[in-house]
């Protein structure tokens, strides 16, 4: 919805006022670089500024992450060996895992690292979309519980130490337990400190949108930190001339600022106008910058004549096809994946198709799946939805909805694996009059940690549950987050398996002191659920992805490398729906609309060479107000058409 | 040197227990050939095994479990026909402890 133009407008602005600025993203699916039309990298990079000087950075979790650990693996090694009964090999084999997910994490330690290296007067932050970003601000947290468990490895060789030599010498190894507790502690504080540290929140003026951020902001108070602002970003202007489309638009966006106002009282609210021309660049950043700087919502804006409109569907394509379900999503389908940059319209999607799925037919279970930490297909369908799975009555038959709750459903299992360590300590300690008080403690430490990369594991985890062997459900469509960490929960499977075929192997190692019990059995059932997820996600005839994207440059850009990333892991595209296309209207709706034709063709240009020949690319209008409830995303669905163009070229390579 | 002998025979009966207890395991508790199955399961998992090498070793599992039941069975209906009488050991140790200090527990 812009977070990163919002941010790359305010760090060109604060450059040119003469300050030494870095603007960093640390979204997985970076757009930084493509919107600044400049090349940027894991370091800091100068850009050509009028006054002051910028930087840019895009973060890049894995190197970061691997790089991280290369620096402190004696260390690492020194405190898991003196912490556990695990011997070199097996300390070898857990530090080379791969951990995904880890993109927040990393991205903290990252940020203070680039932060300090040169002195900078300000840090602008690009961060990962909404449902992530929480995670982020609690990775100090975090941060503090790794060096609490790497804290109590030590503890056991500490006190041997002083048992047997009298006196403990702290050495390295204790030096990097200090160092991750520092940096805990110091970005907590960064992050709570009001005159150090500003959070701005940008939003679309869409009801989803607002309703997402009041859950944002909340979650955020209740953690200590404090939204300063409000950024409503592309906030349509009164039409040049009487368009009912706009005038609805103006309207319904209205509403949304008025609430927003009424809901945020005592914060800033800026709004910032739609550019006729999609900003990027340096230049056309300036005057995003000079829109947020005046764009204080002082008194608001002239209201336009009323006319009394209903929701508008596009006409332009008339001429083309509607789409035909079956080629999106063939009846063999079980699993069908939406992914796509935030605000794009994914989880109306998702649920549209849902709907159409049980029309199609309706005795077929469907349950509707999102994974979005930050969720909103209850706002979509119109009623509340939670982690249990819930009826949605879909007129000629009913599918299901679940809201996965990673937090939640973490709990739960922190309970049930505690028990299960307990016994593996009452056994090893068995005849023996050693209490292994200090390896209970690293172990319920290590269980209490909240992983990285919960939301994916937990998002994988529940579509095992539902299409597994006698699985209650014949298909699902998952909503994911934003596109990168759509992807990490793509490759979660692969990644997961390593680890749980790591643990199998420790544990097989050692089953003559611990026994493999309720664990083994354990492990042994969820490596062989990821390896069916893992081969049904690469399966033609079971799964398809669809990206989902809008009509313009930067989703463009980010939807051929989504496309290009989904082909190389090996996942089946089955689309691409472009989503709200601007209907006819005014003058500036039509070349609004000519535009989104050119952005279009283009996409249609480049997805060519990545995509199977008869990959449809979807046209879904803009509807003003948005789909909501079952009934308006029915009729919304319908109205998706074929793009002719891209069925040309398809029809052509068909043909040869 | 009675802490020495006290730690010796403590020691040799530790160990005596056990290898009646893993006897005894071994004919008449099927607990431990269901982790034996548990374990080929997860090297197979693993890759470890081929699948051929677990099918042999699956047989002969599931050979054993049966043969327990059967033998569980025939004991709830009269006298077992297996019975532990004792375990004979010897140490090294002329001087140290004797070895028959409590060398065989019986077992129905």
């Amino acid at each position: 919805m812009g977070k990163t133009t919002c941010a790359g407008a305010v760090a060109l602005t604060q450059a040119e006022r003469g300050r030494r600025v870095l603007v960093i993203s640390t979204d997985p699916a970076h757009s930084l670089a493509d919107l600044l039309e400049h090349p940027l990298g894991a370091a800091a990079r100068p850009l050509p500024t009028r006054r002051g000087s910028l930087y840019a950075v895009e973060l890049d979790a894995d190197a970061a992450l691997a790089r991280f650990v290369r620096a402190r693996r004696a260390q690492l090694a020194r405190i898991l060996s003196r912490g556990t009964y695990l011997d070199d090999d097996d300390i070898e084999r857990l530090l080379r895992l791969a951990l995904p997910g880890v993109d927040e994490l990393i991205g903290l330690l990252e940020l203070t690292r680039l932060a300090g290296a040169r002195r900078y007067d300000d840090v602008v932050v690009d961060t990962a979309p909404t449902g992530h970003t929480l995670r982020l601000l609690a990775m100090p947290a975090t941060l503090l519980r790794i060096a609490e468990v790497l804290d109590d490895m030590q503890a056991k060789h500490r006190f041997l130490s002083e048992s047997l030599g009298g006196r403990y010498r702290p050495d390295t190894a204790d030096a990097l337990v200090d160092e991750i507790a520092t940096d805990g502690r110091r970005l907590g504080d960064l992050l709570r400190d009001r005159a150090r540290c500003v959070f701005s929140w940008v939003l679309l003026p869409e009801t989803l949108a607002l309703e997402e951020t009041r859950d944002a902001v909340a979650a955020l108070t209740a953690a200590g930190l404090v939204v300063d602002e409000l950024i409503v970003n592309r906030v349509t202007p009164p039409p040049p001339t009487r368009c009912p489309t706009c005038e609805a638009r103006v309207r319904a966006e209205d509403a949304v600022i008025g609430a927003a106002r009424q809901a945020f009282r005592d914060r800033r609210l800026r709004r910032v106008p739609a550019l006729a021309r999609e900003p990027r660049g340096l230049s056309a950043l300036r005057a995003v910058g000079r829109a947020l700087t005046d764009g204080l919502d002082v008194a608001s804006q002239p209201r336009p004549r009323r006319a009394r409109v209903g929701p508008r569907h596009v006409r332009r394509h008339d001429i083309s096809r509607p789409v035909a379900l079956d080629a999106l999503v063939p009846p063999t389908v079980r699993l069908v994946v939406l992914a796509g940059k935030g605000g794009v319209g994914k989880t109306t999607c998702a649920a549209a198709l849902a709907v159409a799925l049980t029309e199609r037919v309706p005795h077929r279970r469907v349950l509707l799946l999102s994974t979005d930490p930050a969720h909103s297909l209850g706002d979509v369908l119109g009623m509340p939805l939670g982690d249990d799975v819930r009826a949605v009555d879909a007129g000629s038959g009913r599918f299901s909805a679940r809201e996965v709750d990673a937090g939640r459903l973490l709990s739960a299992r922190r309970a049930a694996y505690l028990a299960a360590v307990q016994d593996v300590f009452d056994a090893l300690r068995g005849g023996s009059a050693f209490d292994p008080a200090f390896d209970r403690a690293v172990v319920e430490d290590l269980i209490d940690l909240a992983p990285p990369g919960i939301d994916e594991l937990f998002g994988m985890l529940a579509v095992i549950e539902a299409l597994g062997d006698d699985g209650p459900f014949d298909t699902v469509v998952l909503d994911t987050a934003p596109t990168g960490h759509a992807l990490r929960l793509l490759e979660m499977p692969e990644a997961a398996l390593e680890w749980v075929h790591a643990f199998m192997a420790i544990l097989l190692k050692y089953r003559n002191v611990i026994g493999l019990g309720d664990l083994g059995a354990d492990l042994l059932e969820l490596s062989r659920d990821l390896r069916r997820l893992h081969a049904l996600l690469r399966d033609r005839e079971r799964t398809r992805a669809l990206a989902v994207t809008r009509a313009a440059e930067l989703p463009r850009l980010e939807t051929g490398r989504l496309v290009r990333e989904l082909r190389s892991l090996g996942v089946p595209v089955g689309g691409v729906v472009v989503n709200a296309l601007t209907p006819a209207g005014c003058a500036r709706c039509q070349t609004a609309a000519a535009a989104e034709r050119r952005s279009v063709r283009r996409l249609a240009r480049d997805l060519r060479a990545a995509m199977p020949a008869g990959v449809p690319i979807v046209a879904a209008p803009a509807l003003v107000p948005p789909p909501r409830g079952v009934a308006a995303l029915a009729r919304w669905r319908r109205a998706w058409r074929a793009e002719p163009s891209h069925d040309r070229n398809s029809a052509t390579m068909d043909s040869r | 040197m009675i802490i020495l002998d006290t730690l010796l025979v403590g020691g040799i009966k530790f160990v005596l227990g056990k290898i009646v207890d893993a006897v005894d395991a071994e004919l008449n508790d099927d607990t431990h050939l269901r982790e034996e199955l548990l374990a080929a399961q997860m090297r197979l998992e693993l890759g470890e095994i081929t699948e051929a090498e677990f099918a042999a070793t699956e047989r002969q599992i599931l050979d054993a479990i049966r043969e327990i039941r059967g033998r569980r069975e025939r004991a709830d209906e009269g006298p077992g026909d297996v019975k532990i009488t004792g375990i004979e050991a010897s140490t090294w140790d002329e001087d140290g402890a004797d070895d028959d200090e409590e060398a065989g527990r019986g077992r129905g």
